[in-house]
Parts: structure tokens; C-alpha cells; sequence
């Protein structure tokens, strides 16, 4: 199954080092969550963590589909 | 502590968690549950005995609305000029401005704005002559409604002490008649040697417009803006400081995202300042900078040549200047909002951007982003869609300007406001209005990027109709958006817990009527910050 990761700002220090742009295209097993592919790419499940799919919130614990876009970024801590 | 029970909504939250909604419990500010269809029971004993219980009828509710473009102080104080938005004829500018030059004391300055006259029968732009006629005892400057442009009448030339003479300033062009004299037509910064001559608002002034500003956007269903500097920058400290005064009160009423001008990056990283600083109502933003000016113009920085003019436009700063800006910027935490039109000056751009952020890893989270893009090629909309740098863009102009851009650049119009490829590409879009520019109605927005029709339906089927988008995706760029490249994704943009409580619930569901009939929908409540600031 393929899904589509894209990294934002200080999180694309987990891009591979020959990557150009920020997205990764990437094959998950049927049933893999967000947590799974973030853990994949080394990505650190932190509460501050903002996971998009398909533009919509989601939480790590959501199960992929086919062609699901993952947009991952930290949040700007503090208040 | 300020308790709200919303029960018998359709809560459009934006959150794959709850795609059914219909009930939203919040606290202090802040969103404590949502409910799906059935759970109502359960959000009900969340909330106490004093909550306010709001049935909302089935009606559709959506997060809080931002406008990512806004100026916000010069559209409040806009309020008390004189409005030529809804003028129609060069004639129908000279009578409304005839009354106010009635109502006026001689000698005091008359300020109106708005006026365009690509749709006028007669589309011609007014002269000095034009407005010494109708206020021959005041001095007068009208800016055009892209306010890169202003007339002013003889009065207010002598007073900025623009005669033959004159020499032009950088950046900018005093129109000259045969003999050689002005004709009162000022271009870009030319437009600051009559502006530096009007005494500036006081600052009581300015509080008391940003106050009416607040309550006229909550009914627009608004909750926050990002705020951004004209160019020069001189609206940055008044405004800074205007806030922070409503701030002190208590009277902040809409969430602030509050850009630096450029030409105060030293300062601003000598202090220490990074983008993002501030607390729920009002924060620093991204620094602005000005890469060219604008289509109406025809100062926006193109490939080609304009179709009329025959000349391509200007960068207004140049490219290595603006290098400078981003790599000082970046290094200091501040994320940078640079404005570009032209195709040429989003060409460089995107060149900039990938020489100068691409193989760094950035200091903050917040992206990187570019004004407008309001022309632009589709090799680059593919490198933008590469880069970490977001677009922020206006789909009120889609239509506001269609003749305008049919006429500047003819049949590269189909370059202009490529909506859908942009997201397709997986560009990261916030829309705004750019207000005073155009009209703040976010409704009119989603309408525009839904439709490419304006309000009165022209032209059928719409206009460049592959670059339209769903209702879901123009919401998105108004809620979901913004807050992404503010780096407040994990506080705004969706009905979520935990997020801030910023509602709007409107008259009818935009997602279920006719794409042509969304933008007469109107907000019959606006919720910030827990608490019911507008209802009807």
C-alpha cells in the first residue's frame, strides 16, 4: 500500500539525506497505522507532534489507506 | 468559568475523529469534547449547571475563520474614509466625493479609497483635474483599490510639493501629462510623498477603529487575521503598539498573527524577537518583505510583457536584498511572508527559496511563505510544491479582477490564480481577502474559489473553471490553512479538543446548496475564545 509522508520544518531532519523536496513516497503493510510509518522513518511520536491526513487532524492511532497524504510538523510550543 | 453546550449542530470539524458531529462542549476558552450523533448524552454531562445550552437547529458550524492577508489597521481606519468600492462610474467618484468635500472643513484632509475603474463604462482613472473640480477647497488622495495606485488633486500635490519638477522617487512613478506636468497619478512608493504629508491618526483614534474593526468581522464569521505591513512598513509600530493596548484592556477580540516589516529585521532579531512569540491573541508572525507591486498597476514583475503597457513591470526589492532578508531571518527564528504577482517575481523567487532554505534545517516551525502568487508558471507551481514554503493566496481577486488580468496579460490569464494545481501539486494553501484590498466576506472567498464566477454569476461555468476548488478545500484554506503556516495547527483550524473554542455556525449548510448561492450565507453566530461575541 502506498502513502505519500510529507515532513515540515525542524521534522525534515528525519528526510533521508538524498531526498530533495520534503515528501517521501512510501509502501506500508494493509493495516498500518501513522504511528507505524512515522516509526519507519524514525519520526518520534512527541505530544507536540501536528499529523495531518489528507488535511484533516488525526492522531497516530489512525489507520491507513491507499494513497492517504500524511503531512507531519512540530507545533510552535508555548502559549 | 465561561461554559458553552452546542447540541443539534453539523459540525464541519475537520478532525478525522469525529466526522459526525453534533455536539461540542468548551470551558474556559478552549474545546473539551465533541460529540458524534449519539453521544450528546455523554458531551451533556460534561458541562455544568451555568453553562449556556445553544441548540443550533441542524445548523452547520465550521472552525473559526482567519484571513491569512489582512491589513487590518489601515481597513479599520478605511472605515471612516471616504469608500469608493461600490462606485461604478468616473462620475458617480466625483459626486460621492462633491458631498464629502461638503461635509468638510476647508483645508482638512480628505482620505477615500476603493475606487477601480476597469469596470467603469468609461474605464478611465481620475485625474487631479477630476477631483479639484469636486473638492476644490480641501486636499484630497484617493488610492486605488489594489493600493499601489492613488489620485491625488492639486491641493495635496502642493502640499507634498510635487510640481514638473518633482523627480521620481525610487520604486515609484508620478504620471506626467504632455507639458510635463503630474496629473495628480501616483505610482507605488510615489504615493509616500503625499502620504508623508497627512497628519497620521491618533492613537485613540486608531484603538477606537480597530474596536468598531472587531465587531464588524465577528459578523463576517472572523476570529483571526493575519495582519500584514504595507509596504515601507510605517503602519507596523502604530499598529504593534494600538494592539497592545487593546491587548493591556481586555479588548483583543480576534486572534492576531502580526508580521514585521522588513525594513525592521535588525531590530527585530537584535531584540531576540522570533516569529510565534506572543500568547492566544496576539503573536509575531512572519517578516514582510516586497519582491514586486502589482497587476492594476502593472508594476508586478512579469516574464513578458504586459499586453497594454509593453513593459514588464519592476522587482521592487532586489532578488540578493531579499536573499539577505530570508538567510538573516532564518537564521534568527523568524519565518519570512514575501509578497509576489508578477510570474517573473515568483520565478526568482522559488529560484531564492531553493538556493538559500533548501539544505538548511530551519530554527522554527513555521514555514516560509510567498503573498499572492498570483501569476505563476506551471514548472514553478511544481518547484514550489517541493519546497517548505507555503502560499498565501486571495480567491476574492479571482474575481474582482478577471477583466483587469484579460486585459494586462491576455491569454496568460490561464497562469493566474492556478488554485487547483497548487494543491494538487501538494502546495500548502491559506486564503485570505487582503482587505482593504477587497472585500473581508470570507463567504465571498470560499464563493470565488468554488465558483471563479462573481457574485452575479459571470461567466458561466467560470472562469479558468479546472482551477476550481471543493467547498471543503476553500474551507479548509480559511480555517485548516492559516493555522498550518503559523505553526498552530495543534491550537486552531479544527473542531478538535483541547483546541481553542473559535466557532462559526452560519445560516445555511454551504455544503449542500448551490456552489452559486454560497456567498449570500450569513454567520448567525461567532464564538472566540469560548464566548458568544456576535449572534443574530
Amino acid at each position: 500500500m502506498k502513502v505519500r509522508l510529507k515532513l515540515f520544518a525542524t521534522y525534515r531532519r528525519y528526510l533521508p539525506p538524498d531526498s530533495s523536496g520534503n515528501a517521501l513516497d512510501l509502501t506500508v503493510p494493509p493495516g498500518a497505522r501513522v504511528g507505524d510509518l512515522l516509526a519507519q522513518v524514525g519520526v518520534p511520536e512527541r505530544e507536540s507532534l501536528v499529523i495531518l491526513v489528507n488535511g484533516r487532524d488525526a492522531g497516530p492511532e489512525r489507520v491507513l489507506q491507499e494513497g492517504d497524504a500524511v503531512a507531519v510538523f512540530p507545533a510552535l510550543a508555548g502559549g | 468559568m465561561d461554559e458553552l453546550l452546542l447540541i443539534n449542530g453539523k459540525f464541519h470539524t475537520q478532525d478525522s475523529r469525529y466526522p459526525n458531529a453534533t455536539s461540542v462542549a468548551t470551558r474556559g476558552g478552549r474545546i473539551r469534547a465533541v460529540g458524534n450523533a449519539g453521544e450528546e448524552g455523554t458531551i451533556r454531562d460534561l458541562v455544568g449547571p451555568d453553562a449556556r445550552v445553544i441548540d443550533l437547529q441542524g445548523r452547520l458550524v465550521l472552525p473559526g475563520l482567519t484571513d491569512a492577508h489582512f491589513h487590518f489597521r489601515d481597513w479599520a481606519l478605511g472605515l471612516r474614509r471616504l469608500a469608493l468600492a461600490g462606485v461604478e462610474s468616473l462620475a458617480g467618484l466625483r459626486e460621492r466625493l462633491a458631498q464629502r468635500a461638503e461635509e468638510t472643513p476647508p483645508g482638512e484632509w480628505i482620505l477615500g479609497q476603493g475606487w477601480n475603474e476597469s469596470r467603469w463604462p468609461e474605464p478611465r482613472m481620475p485625474t487631479r483635474s477630476d477631483l479639484d473640480e469636486a473638492a476644490p477647497n480641501q486636499p484630497v488622495i484617493l488610492w486605488r483599490s489594489d493600493l499601489h495606485l492613488a489620485v491625488a488633486n492639486s491641493q495635496a500635490l502642493r502640499e507634498a510639493g510635487i510640481t514638473a519638477d518633482t523627480p521620481n522617487p525610487p520604486e515609484g512613478l508620478i504620471d506626467r501629462d504632455e507639458s510635463g506636468a503630474p496629473t495628480g497619478i501616483l505610482r507605488e512608493k510615489a504615493i509616500g510623498l503625499v502620504k508623508d504629508v497627512i497628519p497620521p491618526p491618533t492613537e485613540d483614534e486608531t484603538v477606537e477603529a480597530m474596536r468598531e474593526g472587531f465587531g464588524r468581522l465577528h459578523r463576517l464569521g472572523l476570529t483571526s487575521l493575519h495582519d500584514h505591513r504595507i509596504m515601507g512598513g510605517d503602519d507596523g509600530p502604530p499598529a504593534f503598539h494600538a494592539y497592545q493596548r487593546l491587548q493591556a484592556s481586555g479588548d483583543l477580540a480576534l486572534r492576531l498573527w502580526m508580521s514585521i516589516p522588513s525594513e525592521r529585521l535588525d531590530e527585530a532579531v537584535a531584540l531576540g524577537l522570533r516569529s510565534g512569540f506572543g500568547d492566544d491573541y496576539l503573536r509575531v508572525g512572519h517578516v514582510k518583505a516586497f519582491s514586486d507591486g502589482g497587476q492594476g498597476a502593472r508594476t508586478a514583475w512579469m516574464l513578458e510583457p504586459y499586453e497594454d503597457t509593453g513593459d514588464c513591470g519592476m522587482p521592487l526589492t532586489p532578488m540578493e536584498e531579499i536573499a539577505a532578508i530570508v538567510r538573516k531571518a532564518d537564521r534568527a527564528g523568524l519565518a519570512v511572508a514575501v509578497h509576489a504577482i508578477g510570474d517573473r517575481a515568483n520565478r526568482e523567487l522559488i529560484t531564492l527559496f531553493e538556493r538559500v532554505t533548501q539544505h538548511t534545517i530551519p530554527v522554527t516551525p513555521i514555514p516560509h511563505r510567498i503573498e499572492h502568487v498570483q501569476v505563476i508558471r506551471p514548472g514553478d507551481v511544481r518547484r514550489l510544491a517541493q519546497l517548505d514554503v507555503a502560499a498565501s493566496v486571495q480567491p476574492i481577486h479571482v474575481t474582482d479582477d478577471m477583466p483587469m488580468t484579460e486585459q494586462s496579460i491576455g491569454a496568460r490569464s490561464r497562469f493566474a490564480y492556478p488554485f487547483r494545481d497548487m494543491l494538487d501539486a501538494g502546495v500548502t494553501l491559506a486564503f485570505g481577502s487582503d482587505a482593504p484590498v477587497a472585500d473581508p466576506n470570507p463567504l465571498f472567498g470560499i464563493h470565488a474559489a468554488v465558483t471563479r464566477q462573481t457574485r452575479d454569476g459571470d461567466p458561466p461555468g467560470g472562469w479558468y473553471p479546472r482551477q476550481r476548488l471543493s467547498v471543503a478545500e476553500a474551507v479548509w484554506g480559511f480555517t485548516m490553512g492559516p493555522a498550518c503556516i503559523s505553526g498552530r495547527a495543534h491550537e486552531l483550524g479544527s473542531i478538535s479538543p483541547g483546541k481553542l473554542a473559535d466557532l462559526v455556525v452560519l445560516d445555511r449548510d454551504i455544503f449542500e446548496i448551490e456552489p452559486q448561492a454560497i456567498h449570500q450565507a450569513q454567520v448567525t453566530m461567532t464564538i472566540f475564545d469560548g464566548r458568544v461575541v456576535y449572534e443574530r
